[in-house]
This record gives C-alpha cells, sequence and structure tokens, in this order.
C-alpha cells in the first residue's frame, strides 16, 4: 500500500475560500505586493495616533481576477489578519433590496462589532463595540476633562487624563475608575453645561455628528459600561441598528425625544437614509478608535439585478464623498465586473473607484512551495514527497503558462495524488452533498444562524422563482417588498427583525391594505422570524392587537423559522454564491434549479397555505397570527414547480 | 591648612556633618569581559561601554592596559571579532563568535532588493538607505561578495571629477526595455500630472539616461504612453508631456482608434497585437483582462494564427490565458477562445504582462 492511499482525505480538495474569515491554507509570496499597496492604502488612515481628526477617504480599490481561483477572499484573509487590531473589518457580503442597501450595510457592520476580536479558542469577554465604546468615551472624557477641568479636583486632573487615555489604547471592559467617568461622562450629556462641553470637543476634532452628540455618547456608555444582553445594551444596539425605539427604550438609555429618530412607520427610504446617519457616526467616532474597512465581495451577484448595480456604485459613490476614516475594497473578476457591473454605473460613480489592482497567479515555485508544505501536513516521508513531482507533470503543466490560479494548481495536484493514492476516481460531489457540507459549516458560527434579512430576501426572490406561473415581483410598498404573484393568488413578504408595535400595527394596516387593493385575489402576507429574534406580537401590544387580529384574519402570518431552516436557507445562499463565483463545479443555473427542487415542499406550503376565509363557516377558531413548523397542514391548491427553471 | 570657615563653630553646628565614605565597590572581574559581549548577541558591544562597565571611573592605566590585553587575547582565540563603528565619536563594536552582521546575510539581502518590483539601477548610497544597523558596518564587504557571486553587476559611471558604481541584477541590466518599463510605471504613477523629458531624465540614474530617447519612442509605438504638445519653445523637448495612456483613456474617455491595418497581415508576431491590445484595454477603463474574441474581431487575422502567438506568448511569460469566468457569455466569444489538450473549457481572455 503506498503512502498515498493510506492518508484518507485527498489534502488538495481544500481549494476554495468561502469567507476572509475562513483562510485556512496559504499561497506564500502569493499577491504579497497587492496586499502591500492595500495596507499601504490603509496605513493612512491611522498615521495619526487616536483621537485624530477625520481622514477623507480614497477611491475604492477594485481588486480583480483574471478568472475565478485567484484569491480574492484569500487576499482579504490576508489582510484582515495582517491589519489585525488596527481596523474593524467588515465583510459586506451583496445586499437584495436596493432601496436599503444602506441598512444592510449598517446591519453587517454591526453585526462585526459585536463579535469578540479575533477566533475565540481563548474567550475573549469584549466585543468589538464594547471596545470601541470604551475608547471613544475615554478619550473623549480625557479631552473634556482637559479643557475644562474637574471641580474640585484640579490637582488630579492630569492623573485622571493619563488613566483614560491608557486606558483607551487598550480598551477592555472598564475598571472601576473608567467605568466612573465614563458614567459621568454619559450623565453629563444631558446637562446643559457639560453636554455643550461635550459637542465643543466634538467639534474641536472635526466630528459633526449632526446635533445627535449627546444621543451618541449615552448609547456607547450604554454598551460600554454593561454586558451585551443587559436591557440597556440592547437597546442602545437597537439605536445604533436604526430600529424604532420603545418608550422603556428611551428611558433606558436617558434619551430625549427627538433622539428617538426612528419612527415605527417610516418608509424604505427613511430608514436607508437613517442607516447612512448611523453608518457615518460610527465612521466618524472611529477618529477616536481606529478606522473601518469595508470589503464588498461576491460581487457576481449584483449582476443579476441592474437596480442592484446602481444602489452598489450609489453607495461607492457616498463612501468616497461622505464617509472619512474608512478604506473601501471591491473584489471582482474581471470579465463579470466591465461585462455586467460597469455598463449599469454612471460615469461619477465609476470615478470613485481606483484603477485596477490585479491579482497575479501561482508561479511554478510557489506551486511547488504550496504542494510540499501540503504533503508534509500529512507526514509523508520526504522521499514520498520528491516522488509526486516524479513524471515532470508539473513542468507539464506550467509549460502552458508561468502562472496559475491557486485553484487550478490545487487541483491539478488532487488529481496527481489521485493517481499515485491509487484510488478509484471519486466522483464529484453531488448538489445534495456540497448542500449539505455547507449546513454543516452554517451551523458552527453563531452569527450565520442570526437574522439576516438579505438571506430572506434572497430565498423570497431567488427559490420563489421556481414556482411554476409566479412572478415574482418588487413592490414599492413600505413593509411588503417583494411578491409572489398568479392571477388568482398574491403573496406578499415583509421583512422585519424589530419588534416594536406601532410597526408592526403598520405592517398589520398595510397588510390588510394589499388584502383590499387585491380584492379579487387569495391574498397571504408573511414575514420571517428567526430564532434569535424578539416573540411577536407581545401580550402587551394592546393599541396594535385589533389591527394584527384583523390583519390576520386577512392572511397576515408571522412564520418561525426553525434554527434548521435558517441554516438551511443561508447554506443555500451560500451554495448559490459558490457557483456563480465558479467556486463549484456546478452552473449557477443548474444549481438554483436544485435548490428550487430541495425547497419545493416549503415553497408549495407557503404559497398554498390556506385563507382564513377558506376555512368552514361557524368556526369558532381564530386564525393563527403566528404559525410554526408544527401548524403546517397540506392543502388543496396544487402549485407545481416551474419545469422551465429546471 | 586653611582656615575653615566653619571654624569658632562646633561641629554640629551649623556645619553639614560629613558624611560617613562609602565603602568602594569592587572591581568587576574582566573574566566577565567574554560574557558581557556574548549577551549582546548581533548588537554588539562598544569598546566605550565595555570600560565603563568593567573599568568604570578608574583612570587606573594598569587596568586599562589589562583590559586591552585581554581583548588581543579573546581575539587571538577568534572568540570574538571587531567591527568599527561609523558613529560621529569612533568606537568599536565587539561581537561573540558567529555574531554580529553576516556578508552572506547582508550580501543576500543586496541580492533581494536588486530584484525587488520597481528596483532597477542602484548605488551604495540607495544601499546605505537599505541596509541599516550593525549590517551597514559590513555594506562595502557584502557588496563585494555579491559581485562576486554574481547575484549583482556593476558599472562605473564618470560625471566630471565624480565616479559613481551603479549595481543591478543580471536580468535588469539598463536597456531600452528596462528603461520603458521605469518610464510607464512612472507615468501610471502619476497619473494625470505630465511628465516632461526632463523629469523623465530626473529620475533616471546616469547609467539608463543613454536609453532614454529610445525607450520613449519605444512607449509610444507601443501606444504606452501618449505623447503631448505645449509651449512654443523652439526646444521640441521641451515642449513634450508625456501621460499614460490608461489614465489618457480613465480621465479623458477614450483615445482616436488605432488606424486599422488595409489587408489582413499574412503573419502576426506578439508586437504586433500590443497596440491593439492596449487600445482594448484603454476602451475598458484600463481592465487588463481583454477578450480574444476582441482581438480577433480588431486584428482580422485567423483564429490559429492569433492562438499560436498568444500560446507562444504565454509560454514565454508575456502574456497569460484564462478560461471563461462566472459570467455568461456569448457563444462566438466561447468559440474564439483556445482549446488546449487537458481543459475542458476554452481560455477566452488574455492579459498581457
Amino acid at each position: 500500500m503506498s503512502a498515498y492511499s493510506s492518508i484518507p482525505v485527498n489534502p488538495f480538495d481544500d481549494n476554495a475560500v468561502k469567507t476572509p474569515r475562513d483562510v485556512s491554507f496559504s499561497v506564500p509570496g502569493l499577491n504579497d505586493d497587492t496586499l502591500k499597496t492595500l495596507v499601504e492604502r490603509f496605513g493612512r488612515l491611522d498615521s495619526q495616533r487616536a483621537p485624530r481628526k477625520p481622514v477623507g477617504a480614497l477611491t475604492a480599490q477594485l481588486v480583480t481576477s483574471p478568472d475565478a481561483g485567484y484569491g480574492k477572499s484569500h487576499l482579504l484573509g490576508r489582510l484582515f489578519s495582517t491589519l489585525g487590531k488596527r481596523a474593524t473589518k467588515v465583510f459586506l457580503r451583496p445586499f437584495e433590496d436596493p432601496y436599503k442597501a444602506w441598512h444592510s450595510i449598517l446591519l453587517l457592520t454591526i453585526s462585526e462589532l459585536e463579535r469578540p476580536e479575533g477566533p475565540v479558542p481563548l474567550y475573549t469577554p469584549t466585543t468589538q463595540l464594547q471596545a470601541m465604546a470604551v475608547a471613544v468615551l475615554a478619550r473623549l472624557a480625557a479631552d473634556v476633562i482637559t479643557a475644562d477641568g474637574i471641580p474640585g479636583r484640579a490637582e488630579s486632573c492630569d492623573a485622571i487624563v493619563l488613566l483614560l487615555r491608557k486606558a483607551a489604547a487598550d480598551p477592555q471592559p472598564p475598571n472601576a475608575q473608567i467605568h466612573h467617568w465614563i458614567d459621568c461622562l454619559a450623565k453629563g450629556a444631558s446637562e446643559t453645561y457639560r453636554g455643550a462641553q461635550i459637542v465643543q470637543q466634538l467639534r474641536a476634532r472635526g466630528l459633526d455628528l449632526g446635533g445627535r452628540e449627546k444621543a451618541w455618547v449615552k448609547v456607547l456608555a450604554a454598551h460600554a459600561l454593561n454586558e451585551p444582553q443587559h436591557p440597556r445594551a440592547l437597546a442602545a444596539t437597537k439605536w445604533l441598528r436604526a430600529e424604532p425605539l420603545e418608550l422603556d427604550d428611551i428611558a433606558l438609555l436617558d434619551l430625549e425625544a427627538a433622539d428617538s429618530d426612528v419612527k415605527a412607520d417610516c418608509p424604505a427610504q427613511e430608514v436607508n437614509a437613517l442607516s447612512l446617519e448611523r453608518l457615518l457616526g460610527l465612521c466618524l467616532l472611529a477618529s477616536y478608535y481606529r478606522p473601518f474597512l469595508f470589503c464588498f465581495d461576491q460581487t457576481e451577484l449584483y449582476a443579476r439585478d441592474p437596480a442592484l448595480v446602481i444602489a452598489l456604485g450609489n453607495c461607492i459613490e457616498r463612501l468616497y464623498a461622505d464617509i472619512p476614516n474608512q478604506l473601501t475594497i471591491i473584489t471582482a473578476n474581471s470579465v463579470n465586473w466591465q461585462d455586467r457591473i460597469l455598463p449599469r454605473m454612471d460615469q461619477p460613480q465609476i470615478d470613485r473607484i481606483s484603477a485596477e489592482i490585479p491579482l497575479m497567479g501561482v508561479q511554478k515555485d510557489s506551486a511547488r512551495e504550496l504542494i510540499t508544505g501540503r504533503l508534509k501536513a500529512c507526514a509523508l516521508a520526504p522521499a514520498d514527497v520528491e516522488r509526486f513531482f516524479a513524471d515532470g507533470w508539473l513542468d507539464t503543466f506550467y509549460n502552458i503558462q508561468r502562472e496559475h490560479g491557486a485553484r487550478a494548481v490545487l487541483k491539478r495536484a488532487a488529481t496527481r495524488f489521485q493517481e499515485l493514492a491509487k484510488k478509484p476516481i471519486v466522483p464529484r460531489p453531488t448538489l445534495e452533498e456540497l448542500f449539505q457540507r455547507e449546513v454543516k459549516l452554517v451551523h458552527s458560527p453563531e452569527e450565520r444562524q442570526s437574522y439576516n434579512q438579505d438571506a430572506l430576501m434572497w430565498f423570497v426572490r431567488e427559490i420563489g422563482s421556481g414556482l411554476a406561473g409566479a412572478s415574482i415581483e418588487r413592490t414599492q410598498a413600505r413593509y411588503f417588498s417583494l411578491q409572489w404573484s398568479w392571477p388568482e393568488r398574491l403573496v406578499s413578504f415583509a421583512f422585519e427583525g424589530g419588534a416594536h408595535w406601532n410597526r408592526w400595527r403598520a405592517i398589520a394596516r398595510e397588510s390588510l391594505d394589499i388584502s383590499h387593493q387585491n380584492a379579487g385575489r387569495a391574498c397571504l402576507a408573511y414575514v420571517f422570524r428567526t430564532p434569535d429574534l424578539e416573540v411577536v406580537p407581545r401580550k402587551s401590544w394592546k393599541e396594535a392587537k385589533p389591527d394584527l387580529d384583523a390583519a390576520a384574519a386577512h392572511g397576515l402570518q408571522i412564520v418561525e423559522l426553525t434554527l434548521e431552516q435558517v441554516c438551511d436557507i443561508h447554506a443555500a445562499r451560500q451554495l448559490h454564491s459558490d457557483a456563480l463565483e465558479r467556486n463549484i463545479d456546478y452552473p449557477a443555473d443548474q444549481t438554483l434549479a436544485w435548490l428550487q427542487a430541495h425547497f419545493l415542499p416549503f415553497l408549495k406550503e407557503l404559497a398554498e397555505r390556506q385563507l382564513p376565509a377558506e376555512r368552514r363557516a361557524g368556526s369558532e377558531d381564530h386564525p393563527p397570527l403566528i404559525v410554526g413548523n408544527r401548524q403546517r397542514r397540506q392543502l388543496p391548491l396544487p402549485i407545481g414547480l416551474d419545469a422551465k427553471s429546471l | 591648612m586653611s582656615a575653615s570657615k566653619n571654624s569658632g563653630r562646633s561641629p554640629g553646628q551649623g556645619a553639614r556633618a560629613a558624611s560617613p565614605r562609602k565603602p568602594s565597590r569592587p572591581q568587576p572581574s574582566l573574566e566577565q569581559l567574554l560574557p558581557l559581549i556574548e549577551n549582546k548577541g548581533d548588537a554588539g558591544l562598544a569598546l566605550s561601554k565595555i570600560k565603563q562597565q568593567l573599568i568604570s571611573r578608574s583612570q587606573d592605566p594598569a587596568r586599562t592596559a589589562e583590559l586591552e590585553a585581554k581583548l588581543d587575547a579573546l581575539l587571538r582565540a577568534r572568540a570574538i571579532h571587531w567591527l568599527p563603528t561609523q558613529a560621529k565619536k569612533p568606537d568599536t563594536l565587539y561581537f561573540a563568535a558567529g555574531r554580529g552582521p553576516s556578508v552572506e546575510k547582508v550580501g543576500a539581502a543586496i541580492a533581494a532588493f536588486a530584484r525587488e518590483p520597481g528596483t532597477t539601477v542602484f548605488s551604495s548610497a540607495h544601499l546605505a538607505k537599505k541596509i541599516t544597523g550593525n549590517d551597514q558596518l559590513i555594506l562595502d564587504q557584502a557588496i563585494k561578495h555579491a559581485l562576486k557571486t554574481g547575484d549583482i553587476l556593476s558599472e562605473t559611471t564618470e560625471k566630471g571629477k565624480t565616479r559613481t558604481t551603479w549595481y543591478f541584477a543580471p536580468e535588469r541590466r539598463p536597456s531600452v526595455g528596462t528603461v520603458s518599463a521605469a518610464i510607464a510605471a512612472w507615468a501610471l504613477q502619476a497619473g494625470t500630472t505630465l511628465l516632461s523629458k526632463a523629469a523623465l531624465k530626473k529620475k533616471l540614474t546616469e547609467l539608463e539616461v543613454p536609453f532614454l530617447d529610445a525607450a520613449i519612442q519605444h512607449n509610444l509605438k507601443a501606444q504606452v504612453l501618449e505623447e503631448l504638445t505645449c509651449g512654443t519653445a523652439k526646444n521640441q523637448d521641451a515642449i513634450k508631456y508625456y501621460l499614460h495612456r490608461d489614465i489618457a483613456a480613465r480621465d479623458f474617455g477614450t483615445l482616436a482608434p488605432t488606424p486599422r491595418p488595409a489587408q489582413r497581415p499574412k503573419d502576426l508576431a506578439f508586437e504586433d497585437l500590443l497596440p491593439v491590445y492596449r487600445r482594448l484595454k484603454s476602451e475598458q477603463r484600463g481592465l487588463s483582462t481583454v477578450k480574444i474574441f476582441d482581438l480577433l474581431k480588431e486584428l482580422q487575422v485567423p483564429k490559429d494564427l492569433l492562438h499560436r502567438v498568444l500560446i507562444a506568448a504565454a509560454r514565454e511569460g508575456r502574456a497569460t490565458i484564462h478560461h471563461s469566468t462566472s459570467a455568461e457569455l456569448p457563444q462566438e466569444v466561447m468559440d474564439a477562445g483556445i482549446r488546449l489538450e487537458g481543459f475542458s473549457e476554452p481560455f477566452i481572455t488574455v492579459v498581457v504582462k
């Protein structure tokens, strides 16, 4: 039995990097120049020590590869690792709603800030948000004390300022002293004089937070001084996410009424605009901490919809023009970018994108090093490692050209391994196997199981397009932004992760309006909820109850997804994205068709659910608003899969 | 003995009581000399510091002689070695055997610098900025070592009374090619700032200046640079400025199309397709991945001919060819691609290096 056949798994099968944090292999020296360029360009943002004046943005850095498998995500991973604690790194998967692009970016940013720093075999109690809050407030407090002193403690001001600046340099959960001064600052924000001092210090640093300076101080203090699950911290997160606040939340945070600027029933454009304001605030306050790095990846997915491309262009333009203390990176496959994205962007937006920074392939020496590294990791003897390169197969491979994409090298090495191990040729994994692999990957990181409106929108739009006879439409409604439409039936979807009674009342009223406007059709209206969200509706929602009950009677249903369903949806989206990016050996349309068939029972259940009016007459039962897994029933109206899309 | 100023006062009244004399510290043994030097590792220990630690304030000539004898003995036994420092105040650095700057290591660093992207020709002054710390002490020896091993070559120029020795990697010997590449890189870096010939000349070393005119012409012919004229001076060189074509295309729109050949060429060299490649690249805002289909359409040559040229260029490292990406492409684009044995998909794009 050869040494190779004793190795159970082909060491070259792992050839794709999905997200920057998943980098599990390295190619020595690959694209070092590109990495150096990006690190240098980031360096202008933190060349001064914090607190610093806001640094204007560069054009968005466009990193291109001539083909899939040249290491775009791998490069981002190396960049993340190189920058380490110098940056808050936000990996931006494509948004699905062009009217709420900033909301999507803000939610991903907050999600990143809620993670601890770095990988967690060591438990790190501090989230990045808490660290940022401590650093910002400690430095701001130091500024205020330096300018204005402390009544009755003039002699110890310098020592206190030193202590605060030291705490800001290495933010940890604050000790008693730091806790005290941050608390004083937050309380001072409510006072006229001290509040004015705070605003003055922020303005002196060039930070204009649009009149929300005191609100920002209180919100950040809620995170700095409390555990992440504390009610004050949760309320603060809602404010940061541009969600409407309940009266209890406003009281907990001691905000003024004007600072609770997100109305429960505001339209998508307003939510989007407020999300941009929040993001701007975070980036301005990064002057006291560390800059942001925004990475737009998987850009092939934007090409599916011209509206998404236009929205992407708008975001790039605004990031350049208005948002300081950040570096934006866009990764793209060259042909896709030039054929399908650029033609749909306006010239001013294109002008905000840098010249391409091309990725290079792997040369023969580096390929040899990469392959040798993987073989040594399998504890192969040096003689066996040398045998791997016998027969000159690598020379033949590089006879075509002097560099190849990293994935092409690994695939060729995988074939060579197969030959030496003399194992039967393993057929490529089926889509089912690939899907199950993704499901397992999703189960590990906690954040992938959480509510993600883009994932749900993708599901409704892309998977739903497989339903026979259905037209998938984007609407102008405030909440029910996507619809499945048949001549005789209409199924509307809203995407709401919040739990404010007034918003849910507005959602209920909108679903009633839709139902009345489509009187001749059977109308269903769904809102998906995931296990990490608060349960709605609450028993205390007395004002909203009549509307919710009326809407339930006319087809509104809250669909409580199980954890397995959430993981399946995330896994499906990732698999589709892999197919679009050519990370798997299946074309995108075939992958999508498979996913549509896989989810067909669920799709049919959603589409064919019995309307309340179709229940038996005289039934005393009120139609349930919340539908969980256990309440689903098989219904009489069959709606098949669209054979053409298969 | 002069009268004390405090005479008439009893001790303790107004006069400070004399503090008891502290016993003098024993002199450190000279046997500590070698461990002291070894402890400093590659940083070395200066003679002034040695004296400070082992002799301290003692001005005893015998002690100093003893120290010097000890140093000599260690040098003869090859337990230590020394280098003169280049500080303002001359001193001597001592290192334990096997420690301190290594000629081989510094030589390798020089060889690596010679091959760094952007490095063409450099002098010892450039190296002095690159090689820092104690490694600078053996810079000259390291340069000689690198020359001896062939990692770098040298040529000397004379300008007036000044002689300068220039160094370069063998594959980067100044030539029209290297100077052209350097000019193109500077033009790209300069963005929309126009570069005059004088400005370009200032950036070149004396070794490279002779190639300037030819390099500019080469870049103009390959349509890498665009030449613009501004001014009325009689000296033509003074009124010509250069702009990178990619910058011109990106910032000022597409340039005038390259005139198409009247007849289909019977043969095709790699250099023939470069102007077309660059124009297509500038039309797509500087993105370097160009479709083979587009090249074919512009060149109007048989497909096999273009494929042969591209395959040869790929083998030589002058270009790379790539499969289809995630974009769905028309059949005609796929059909124009290169099909090679062992690859299920055609190579449909090219990037020229």
